[in-house]
C-alpha cells in the first residue's frame, strides 16, 4: 500500500495538469451505475494502534476454579451450592432454631438479615431439594429458599471495543439503556450527510475527470441490515443508493444506531431505530469521480430536509454547515418539526478559527423543536473547535483528538479503512492517483476516532431517538426534555448551552415534586 | 405564606364560616345560644376515638392528571379527640393517610403531557391537629341529633415518591407543615357510638412545586379537600353528672298509669330543657335523681307544683316516664 501512495505522489503534479484540463462551468455529469449486484459484506479491520495482546500456552490439564454455583433446573437462576436462606417463625425459640438447624444438617453462617430470615451452610454436596423439604417440614421454620445469585444490573454491551466509548458513559447512556434500550424500531433517524452504504456492489462512476471508475462498495458491517433502512436516497446522485464515499456520514450514522450487544465492534445510542441514509453532502471522492455534482448545497440540504419529513422520519440529524445564510433551509427545517420531526444541528468546527456564525446552526435557537448542538472533550470542556454562539442550546460528546488514531479522546465509530479511500491526502492526489490506476474501496473497514460538532450532533439525535421511543413524541417537548435534564458544566451558555445532555435523566423524566 | 395560599385560606375559613352558619341553623333556632354550663350539671370532658375512611382530593390536578394518578384518593384513618376542655371547646390528633400510583412524563411548555411508562409510587400520611368548637343544639329531643362543629390547626405531612431507575436523591422521602380547617357533625347513635363525618380543606405548602411535573403547572399545593365518614367512639360531651338509678321499685313502668298511660291534660305543653337538668320521682332535689335530661330535651310539661314542673319525658332506658324538674331548668 505505501508503495501505492508514494506511486501517487509521484504522479500529482501530472495530475494537476491533467485537472487543469477540466473545462469550466462544464455540466455536471454525476452517475453511477450497479454492475455486481451480488457483492460481498464489507470487512471491519481489527482495531489500529491499539492491537488486541494475543497470548498462547498451554492449558492443558488446567482447568478454572469452582465457582461454588449451580443452576436451578427449574427457573434457570444460577444459586450458591450448598446455601440455603431459611426464615423462622417469628416465635420460634432460639433452641427450636437450633434444633432446626441439626435436623437440616446446616449450620449457621452469620449475616445480619431481615424478618428472622438466617443464611445456613450445608454440605457443597448435599442435595439442597431435599434439604429444603425437611427444613419446611419443621414447625419452627416459615420459608426457605436458595441464595440465588445476581449481578449488576447496568445495562454494558458487549461488543468487541465498547471500552473505547467513553463519550457514553459521559451522557449517563448506559443508566438510560435501563430505562429503555436502545429505542424502538418504528422510529425512523434520517441521517442528512455524506451517505450510508446500503448495498453489496460495484459502481460505476463515469466523470470528465477521470472517466468510468468502477468502486466496490458494502453495507456498513455492524450497522446496516435488512430491513434496517428506509427510504434511502441519494440528492447528489439522484438515486436511491446513498453510497457513502466519505465516511462522514458512516460514522455520524453508527453513533446514532451501530449494532448493539453483538460482540462486534462499537455500541450506538439508539442501536434498534431504523435509518433513513440521505446523501446529501460531497465528499473529495465525489469531487472526483463526479466533479460539479450538486452535494453540500443548501438547496440539496433543503430538499433531503424536506423528504425526510415527508417519509416520516422522527429524528432529523444534520451533522453539517458552512457560513452562507439559507433561509430555504430554515424553512425546510421548520416544515420538518411541523411534521413533527425533531432536528439535531452541528454547531460548527470554527470555533478556533474566527468563530463564524454557521448555517444551519444559527437556525437551531431559533426554531422550537430544532436543537443546535456544540461538543465538549473528554475533560468536558469545550472543544477548541466548537463553535461558541448564543444559538448553542445543548452540548454533547464531540472529542478533541491529539493524533488522528486517538481511540482515547475521539468518538470512535465505523469508517473506511483509511488507507483504501487515501483519506489523508489531498484532493488532488487522489485524483492523480485514480488515474494512476488506484480505485477507492468502500468496503473496507476500521474503527475511526473522530472530533467534532458532526460527532456531538448524533448523541442527540440519537438520545431524541430514545425519548421518541420512550413515548416523547413532539419535537418541541423533545428538546425542552433535553434541555431541562441536561448537567450543567460550568461552562458558558453560548459554549454548551443548556449543559451536556443526560441521556437518564431526560428518560426518567418527572414526578409529582421531583 | 405565598400568596395564593393565603387566597386559598380566605376563601376556606369563608366556606368553613358559611357552613357552619347553615348547620347552626339547621340545629338551632335561636341564634347565639349560651353553651352549656360545665358545673354542676354541664358537659363534662370526654375521650373519643375515631375510625374514618375518606376521598382526598388534592389541588395540583393538572400534575395528578399529567402523571395519571387519581384525582380522588381513598384514604383511611383515625384520631383521637377530647372534648369540652373548656365548655364545647376540643382538641383532636386526626392521622390519615392515601396512596396512588401512576406514571412519570414530562410535560413541555405548553402543558402537554408526555407519559413515560416508568410507574410512579406516591403516598401522603397526614397527621392534623385542631382545635375546635361544638355546637349541641338547644331543641335535641333524642340522643340522635347530630352535633356540628367548626375546628382548624396544624400538622405535618410526610411524604414518599418513588420510581425505578432512581439514582440517590432522585426519590423523596420529605414532610412538612401543613393547615388546615375543617368542619363537620356527629350523629350519635347511642351514649358511646357515632357516626362521624368531617370535610377539611388542607394547606401543604412546601411539598411539591419547586421541581417535578407540578412546577410545571405552577401548581405548589398538595392539600386540597378531604371528606371523610367514620365512628366515633368513647365517652364524653354531654355526659350525666350523676349516674342514672338503678332500676327502681318505685318504677313507673310498673304503674298501671304508664302501662296505659292517660291522654295528657289539655293544656300540656312542651317545654325543652334548657340546661342539663336533674329529674326526679318527687319534687325532692335531695332525692337520687332518676336521670338527667341533657339540655335541649323536650319534654311535656303536665302539672306545676311550686317551683317544680310534672314533666313527661323519654328515657331511654325504660321508655316514657314521668317526673319533676325544677321550672328553672325549662323554657316552655
Amino acid at each position: 500500500m505505501k508503495v501505492r501512495i508514494i506511486g501517487v505522489l509521484v504522479l500529482s503534479a501530472a495530475a494537476v495538469a491533467l485537472t487543469a484540463e477540466q473545462q469550466p462551468g462544464s455540466p455536471p455529469s454525476a452517475r453511477k451505475e450497479r454492475v455486481n449486484q451480488s457483492g460481498t459484506p464489507g470487512v471491519l479491520r481489527p482495531l489500529r494502534r491499539t492491537p488486541p495482546t494475543t497470548f498462547t500456552t498451554d492449558t492443558d490439564g488446567i482447568t478454572l476454579p469452582d465457582d461454588g454455583t449451580a443452576i436451578d433446573p427449574n427457573t434457570g437462576a444460577r444459586y450458591r451450592r450448598g446455601e440455603l436462606l431459611v426464615q423462622f417463625h417469628e416465635g420460634a425459640s432460639a433452641s427450636a432454631r437450633v434444633q432446626a438447624l441439626q435436623a437440616g444438617r446446616a449450620s449457621r453462617v452469620p449475616r445480619t438479615l431481615v424478618k428472622d430470615w438466617e443464611l445456613v451452610a450445608l454440605d457443597p454436596r448435599a442435595d439442597l431439594a431435599q434439604a429444603m423439604e425437611t427444613f419446611r417440614g419443621l414447625e419452627s421454620v416459615r420459608d426457605v429458599s436458595l441464595n440465588y445469585l445476581v449481578t449488576a444490573q447496568q445495562f454494558r454491551p458487549n461488543d468487541e471495543n465498547y471500552s473505547l466509548q467513553w463519550n457514553f458513559p459521559l451522557i449517563n447512556l448506559p443508566s438510560a439503556w435501563q430505562i429503555n434500550r436502545g429505542g424502538s424500531d418504528d422510529v425512523v433517524v434520517a441521517v442528512i450527510d455524506s451517505g450510508l452504504n446500503t448495498v453489496n456492489d460495484t459502481l460505476v462512476f463515469v466523470g470528465p475527470l477521470v472517466g468510468q471508475v468502477p468502486a466496490v462498495f458494502s453495507t456498513v458491517p455492524d450497522l446496516v441490515t435488512a430491513g434496517r433502512i428506509v427510504s434511502p436516497f441519494d440528492f447528489v446522485y439522484d438515486d436511491d443508493i446513498p453510497v457513502d464515499l466519505d465516511g462522514h456520514g458512516t460514522h455520524v450514522a453508527g453513533t446514532i444506531a451501530q449494532l448493539t450487544n453483538n460482540n462486534v465492534g462499537v455500541a450506538g445510542v439508539a442501536f434498534n431505530v431504523k435509518l433513513m441514509p440521505l446523501k446529501a453532502l460531497s465528499s473529495d471522492w465525489d469531487s472526483i469521480l463526479a466533479p460539479g455534482n450538486p452535494g453540500g448545497s443548501m438547496a440539496v440540504v433543503a430538499e433531503a430536509i424536506r423528504y425526510a419529513a415527508d417519509n416520516n422520519a422522527k429524528i432529523i440529524n444534520l451533522s453539517l454547515g458552512g457560513e452562507g445564510s439559507a433561509p430555504v433551509v430554515r424553512e425546510a427545517i421548520q416544515y420538518a418539526v411541523g411534521k413533527g420531526a425533531f432536528v439535531a444541528i452541528a454547531a460548527g468546527n470554527a470555533g478556533d478559527d474566527g468563530n463564524p456564525t454557521e448555517y444551519p446552526a444559527a437556525y437551531g435557537g431559533e426554531i422550537n423543536g430544532a436543537m443546535t448542538v456544540g461538543a465538549v472533550n473528554r475533560a468536558l470542556q469545550r472543544a477548541e473547535y466548537s463553535g461558541f454562539h448564543s444559538y448553542v442550546e445543548i452540548c454533547a460528546p464531540g472529542g478533541e483528538l491529539t493524533s488522528i488514531f486517538d481511540y482515547n479522546n475521539g468518538v470512535t465509530q465505523v469508517g473506511y479503512d483509511v488507507d483504501e479511500v487515501l483519506d489523508f491526502v489531498p484532493p488532488i492526489v487522489k485524483l492523480a492517483a485514480v488515474r494512476a490506476g488506484f480505485r477507492p474501496r468502500f468496503d473496507r473497514f476500521e474503527l475511526r476516532p473522530m472530533q467534532g460538532t458532526s460527532m456531538a450532533t448524533p448523541h442527540i439525535s440519537g438520545v431524541a431517538a430514545l425519548l421518541y421511543s420512550q413515548g416523547i413524541r413532539s419535537p418541541l417537548a423533545i428538546e425542552e426534555a433535553i434541555k431541562k435534564f441536561a448537567r450543567p458544566l460550568g461552562l458558558r451558555a453560548d459554549e454548551c448551552g443548556a449543559g451536556l445532555v443526560d441521556a437518564r435523566r431526560a428518560l426518567r423524566g418527572l414526578g409529582l415534586s421531583r | 405564606m405565598r400568596a395564593p395560599h393565603l387566597r386559598h385560606l380566605v376563601m376556606a375559613v369563608v366556606v368553613g364560616v358559611v357552613g357552619v352558619a347553615g348547620t347552626t341553623a339547621a340545629y338551632g333556632q335561636t341564634p347565639a345560644a349560651p353553651p352549656p354550663s360545665p358545673e354542676p350539671i354541664g358537659p363534662r370532658l370526654g375521650v373519643q376515638g375515631l375510625g374514618f375512611v375518606g376521598l382526598d382530593f388534592p389541588r395540583a390536578e393538572q400534575s395528578v392528571e399529567a402523571l395519571g394518578l387519581d384525582k380522588r384518593q381513598l384514604e383511611a384513618g383515625g384520631g383521637v379527640r377530647v372534648t369540652n376542655l373548656w365548655r364545647a371547646l376540643f382538641v383532636d390528633v386526626h392521622a390519615s393517610r392515601w396512596s396512588t400510583s401512576g406514571e412519570r412524563a414530562f410535560v413541555d411548555s405548553t402543558g402537554e403531557a408526555f407519559p413515560l411508562g416508568i410507574p410512579l409510587d406516591i403516598d401522603a400520611t397526614h397527621v392534623d391537629v385542631s382545635v375546635g368548637w361544638r355546637f349541641y343544639p338547644r331543641n335535641r329531643r333524642t340522643i340522635r341529633t347530630a352535633v356540628p362543629y367548626v375546628a382548624g390547626g396544624a400538622g405535618v405531612v410526610r411524604y414518599r415518591e418513588e420510581s425505578p431507575f432512581a439514582e440517590p436523591g432522585d426519590d423523596v422521602r420529605t414532610s412538612s407543615t401543613t393547615y388546615h380547617v375543617a368542619l363537620g357533625f356527629d350523629y350519635p347513635l347511642n351514649r358511646w357510638l357515632a357516626i362521624a363525618t368531617d370535610a377539611r380543606y388542607r394547606f401543604a405548602p412546601d411539598i411539591v412545586g419547586d421541581d417535578g411535573v407540578s412546577s410545571v403547572f405552577e401548581e405548589d399545593d398538595l392539600g386540597g379537600f378531604q371528606l371523610s365518614v367514620g365512628v366515633r367512639f368513647g365517652f364524653g360531651g354531654a355526659a350525666p353528672a350523676t349516674p342514672p338509678p338503678p332500676a327502681a321499685p318505685d318504677e313507673p313502668a310498673r304503674r298501671p298509669d304508664f302501662i296505659n298511660p292517660a291522654p295528657p291534660p289539655v293544656d300540656a305543653q312542651i317545654g325543652t330543657v334548657t340546661t342539663d337538668a336533674p329529674i326526679y320521682l318527687l319534687p325532692d332535689r335531695t332525692r337520687v335523681p332518676l336521670r338527667v335530661l341533657e339540655s335541649g330535651t323536650s319534654v311535656r310539661v303536665l302539672d306545676q307544683i311550686e317551683g317544680w314542673y310534672r314533666v313527661e319525658f323519654r328515657d331511654p332506658q325504660f321508655g316514657t316516664r314521668t317526673g319533676y324538674v325544677e321550672i328553672k331548668f325549662v323554657r316552655r
